[in-house]
């Protein structure tokens, strides 16, 4: 009787009383052990316990298998993030002039179980601050607007279940066009019910100067966590028919703000250009961890297919990244 | 002391029958879930473990009445420590100190008789002996030949290696 011939379940178990480095070296032992040692649950058992079921389990789906998410350390679900909702509640409806706001990003911090709204504000000349804004609920199917929070007196000094931070005006705004950039931290449980969620910047409910624009939708029998792994940029923004880099030259100047950019999971990678091969390698696995990176020195010659899980970019003789590194 | 604790057979691969009080017995999901079946019949006297050898049936035995005056603490996972002393009673750490073909033998009877405590403290005892090991050093601890090619294993360690900052 050896380790290797207990049947793969038996050899899991032994593997989940220990930590993902021991898992690891276990794997690297024989054929045998990782298979197991790659088991899917195995690595479910993992991420229940780091993480708890229910957090495992509403998360599973950002991520390819348990492993994934575990290597992830589930910052994705820890920290979920709407990505790219460049939402413009705006002034006659202009948003490149005049006022105008963006809702850069959402993210929902989990362990303080607040959404931060990340907000690039501009004006010309009298901009509000942005403690001044508003958010609301409408039931869907209706236009009734329910309150939650700075309908008439806005969030500035009162609820506390709002925070904000940075929010001064940016001292690089150039010219006329102040601008107040930062994050509102606002309590998730106010999100807890089915309907749209209504976000004004600078303006009480009344007094409407600015264009409110929907921060998201939560459909019946859904929750926020259900909003986050579904989202998807096609069916949120307002600028679906623009392409990315039409996107990049309009906004990109006015964003300054210190937000992840979304994951460039498909390449190519054209900015990794004169970087070193490894660097070069490791960020690309830092944007798709799937993907199988690597740099293929100039006297080396490669089988010509096309895998699109692979990416396989030359380097020069000094190890620098010569053409964007791409799929295939 | 109980008036009439009745007891139980349990009878070996070998045959061997081994009379445990019912209270010990039932610490097995499988004996207990026998006797159910035939909760109405009281004499049930015999349950046959024909996957369990008389060698390990004894041992098996032992846990579960230990098991019931000093019930064994929970282990901590990820394991903390290479010596099983350091994280359960010293009877349970004595009672694993032993040789690897009856520690799996163990973890085979623990799985069939489905006794939780008894399969978690042997996982956790072999856990013991991988933790902090290089493949190397598991290789000779329980001499596994290597079947990978030298690129595969390279490919291997390539891959897992984030599991070092993990």
């Amino acid at each position: 009787m050896k380790l290797v011939s207990l049947p793969q379940g038996l050899v899991v178990a032994v593997l989940s009383q220990l930590g993902p480095k021991d898992i690891g070296k276990a794997a690297a032992v024989s054929r045998k052990l990782e298979a197991a040692a790659n088991d899917e649950s195995l690595w479910e058992t993992l991420a229940r316990r780091y993480y708890g079921s229910r957090v495992a389990r509403s998360t599973r789906s950002m991520y390819g298998s348990y492993k994934d998410m575990v290597r992830d350390d589930n910052r994705r679900g820890a920290l979920p993030t709407l990505h790219g909702l460049w939402k413009s509640p705006c002034h006659n409806n202009s948003p490149t002039s005049f006022y105008c706001c963006l809702v850069v990003c959402i993210k929902w911090h989990r362990p303080s179980n607040m959404l931060w709204l990340y907000l690039d504000a501009r004006g010309e000349s009298d901009l509000r601050h942005p403690g001044t804004s508003a958010l609301w609920f409408r039931e869907l199917g209706t236009n009734k607007n329910v309150p939650l929070l700075g309908a008439r007196n806005a969030f500035a000094g009162t609820p506390s279940n709002v925070q904000q931070y940075d929010f001064v005006p940016d001292p690089n705004a150039v010219g006329r066009n102040d601008r107040f950039k930062g994050v509102l931290q606002i309590d998730a449980s106010l999100f807890s019910r089915a309907g749209s969620y209504e976000f004004c910047y600078a303006n009480a409910i009344l007094h409407r100067d600015y264009q409110e624009c929907s921060l998201f939708t939560v459909d019946r029998e859904q929750d926020l966590m259900d909003v986050f792994t579904s989202f998807s940029l096609e069916n949120e923004s307002p600028f679906a028919s623009e392409t990315e880099a039409a996107w990049n030259e309009r906004w990109r100047p006015h964003l300054t703000l210190a937000v992840e950019a979304p994951a460039n999971r498909l390449g190519p990678w054209p900015e990794r250009i004169g970087m070193t091969g490894d660097e070069a390698a490791s960020y690309i696995r830092s944007q798709n961890p799937d993907l199988k990176v690597s740099a293929i020195p100039p006297d080396v010659s490669v089988k010509r297919d096309h895998r699109s899980g692979r990416v396989r970019f030359r380097v020069d003789h000094r190890g620098i990244v010569e053409r964007a590194p791409k799929r295939g | 002391m109980d008036v009439e604790e009745s007891t139980i057979n349990l009878v070996s691969a070998e045959g061997d029958s081994s009379p445990v009080p019912l209270s010990v017995a039932k610490m097995s999901e499988l004996v207990r879930s026998m006797m159910d079946e035939e909760a109405e019949d009281d004499d049930v006297k015999e349950i046959p473990l024909p996957n369990v050898k008389s060698q390990v049936l004894h041992k098996v035995i032992e846990f579960c009445e230990h098991h019931l005056k000093e019930p064994m603490t929970e282990i901590e996972k990820p394991l903390k420590s290479n010596s099983m002393s350091d994280v359960v009673q010293k009877f349970y750490a004595d009672f694993v100190d032993i040789e690897q073909v009856l520690l799996f033998e163990l973890i085979l009877a623990a799985n069939y008789m489905d006794i939780k405590p008894l399969l978690d403290l042997t996982c956790a005892t072999v856990a013991s002996m991988i933790k902090g090991k290089t493949p190397e050093d598991i290789r000779t601890t329980f001499n596994i030949t290597n079947d990978f090619s030298p690129e595969e294993e390279a490919q291997v360690r390539e891959e897992n290696k984030w599991c070092e900052e993990a």
